[in-house]
């Protein structure tokens, strides 16, 4: 992938990201209504009561902080290879893109660059917001194990957006991957609640979630800064995940474009 | 040079519900193309002419590389389309004939800044590039104005630079005239045969339903019909026995069998 041509799509996207004023306002700022619901909310649970939550350090605010912006950050990761093919194939783009010198893997990959920085870019001013603001407190933070932590579930989450891409290849309308990812991860994964509060049962399946080990490390290294060896069992479930999923995801890609292209089918939504 | 071996496209056609109960492992396609063999030289000037389904398109995004074949072989300059279309598409360039190509909120200007980069332009060879296009068909007033301001006959010389980016040996373009009013449809085709066919070595692959586009544009006709080659011809030849090419066109459209002209 050459850097020239990633700088291309960025442009463009960015381009197109301006031209949508009233878009970039919402998005940005519509941000800090979540974040503030969940800071009221927690008024309302009085700190170290919670026995789930004590290994977090305690605060219910800062435990959901850490779990919607990154559920929503990963939800993203997981939806916006599919919703960028979406987005090509509905403004009639795709074929454009497709008959072009680049390979169709490298497309789709560049054509969700710029949400990830976007995105990412909304990440931080809520934490920003809430640090400056809010007293989220990241005087503990191990920046290592964090930034560890944060690869290895993107590697992990992206391998799962390109599965859910190939599924809107195939099925262009109603992909498994992006919506059980969605509905379960809220739930099993951990976001708005510790996991030791499910039943035994959902518990049980809630340890194949990936998303709840990258909460539970970016929890962890954030608020109570553990080190990477004291989070080795998160990262290595994320690590082998990462390194099982991701050549897979890319294959199935490749079989999906494949049998889109022997079937006519790639341009249709 | 183009080769294609007994090609045949088959497209999947949807179930009714109560198919996926009745016969679940049955499904049913439809042949777009029945074992097509061609073979073009380069600087071939061809016009794909027949009625609408008959397989026009769907030939030309093969060579295009846009799909592939469900059996049978094409190759462009010695490459396989399929196994190395990278390599196959590295000289041809596609006019499509969707107006929603692009990009309708970014300029003119910057659609094909983009789409140049993609095809391996970068620097200043990648602005040189777009402002030598944009010269080319005559877009360079209005390069600076969004897309969606285009008028449909802009909006394709803008698809016939991009189809340019690359100095295509083979240059496809799919009914370049189907949506333009005739003064745009003279315009665009006097692009195609004054600046686009300087090139004598360049290949040039129009499917079109314009006779006169046809006769202007190109020296060959391959005319097809419920996804099979009926006929390849010279103009001139057709010209000469059948006086002209509607004559020719009626007469092949009317014939249950195959054609030879």
């Amino acid at each position: 992938m050459k850097l020239y041509k990633l700088l291309a799509f960025l442009k463009r996207d960015f381009k197109i990201f301006l031209s949508y004023k009233m878009a970039m306002i919402t998005t940005t700022f519509g941000t800090i209504f979540p974040l503030l619901t969940y800071f009221f909310i927690n008024k309302l649970i009085p700190e170290q009561t919670q026995e789930s939550l004590l290994q977090y350090g305690g605060s219910y605010f800062e435990f959901t902080l850490i779990g919607i912006a990154f559920t929503t950050y990963f939800t993203m990761a997981v939806q916006e290879f599919s919703a960028a093919t979406r987005r090509d194939q509905m403004a009639g783009c795709l074929e454009a893109l497709l008959s072009s010198q680049t390979d169709t893997k490298a497309i789709i990959f560049m054509s969700a660059v710029f949400k990830f920085i976007h995105n990412g870019t909304i990440l931080i001013f809520m934490f920003i917001v809430a640090i400056l603001f809010l007293g989220f407190d990241i005087s503990s933070m191990n920046i290592l194990s964090t930034i560890l932590a944060l690869i290895l579930s993107l590697l992990v989450f992206v391998s799962l957006g390109i599965f859910s891409a190939a599924g809107t290849i195939i099925f262009k309308k109603g992909e498994p991957f992006g919506i059980l990812f969605g509905t379960m991860s809220s739930l099993l994964g951990g976001a708005v609640f510790p996991v030791e509060i499910l039943p035994d049962w959902l518990k049980a399946i809630s340890y194949v979630v990936p998303i709840r080990y990258s909460l539970d490390a970016l929890r962890l290294s954030i608020l109570q800064g553990y080190s990477i060896p004291m989070l080795s069992n998160q990262l290595m479930i994320l690590f082998f995940s990462a390194i099982l999923l991701f050549p897979l995801s890319l294959k199935f890609f490749e079989w999906a474009v494949n049998k889109g292209k022997r079937e006519g089918t790639l341009m249709q939504y | 040079m183009i080769i294609a071996d007994n090609i045949f496209m088959q497209y999947p056609m949807p179930k009714k519900y109560i198919e996926y109960i009745t016969s679940p492992f049955r499904s049913h396609k439809f042949t777009a193309l029945k074992g097509v063999s061609l073979n073009i030289e380069a600087g071939d000037r061809i016009a794909f002419l027949g009625t609408n389904g008959a397989g026009k398109t769907t030939l030309l995004k093969i060579i295009g590389g846009l799909l592939y074949p469900t059996t049978g072989s094409l190759t462009v300059n010695g490459h396989d389309t399929k196994k190395e279309s990278l390599k196959a598409k590295k000289k041809v360039g596609f006019v499509l004939n969707e107006e929603r190509s692009f990009y309708w909120r970014l300029t003119g200007r910057q659609n094909l800044l983009f789409f140049a980069s993609l095809d391996n332009f970068s620097g200043d060879g990648l602005h040189k590039k777009v402002d030598d296009l944009m010269d080319l068909v005559g877009l360079q007033e209005a390069k600076d104005k969004i897309f969606a301001g285009y008028s449909s006959g802009m909006k394709q010389k803008l698809a016939i630079a991009r189809g340019m980016i690359s100095s295509p040996d083979i240059l496809i373009l799919d009914e370049p005239t189907r949506t333009l009013d005739p003064i745009s449809a003279d315009d665009i085709a006097s692009i195609i045969s004054k600046r686009v066919h300087v090139n004598k070595d360049r290949t040039l692959l129009i499917a079109t339903h314009s006779l006169a586009e046809a006769q202007r544009l190109c020296d060959k006709v391959c005319f097809m019909k419920k996804g099979a080659i009926v006929d390849f011809s010279s103009i001139s030849d057709i010209i000469d026995k059948y006086k002209t090419l509607e004559n020719y066109y009626k007469l092949i459209i009317n014939s249950d069998k195959n054609f030879e002209s």
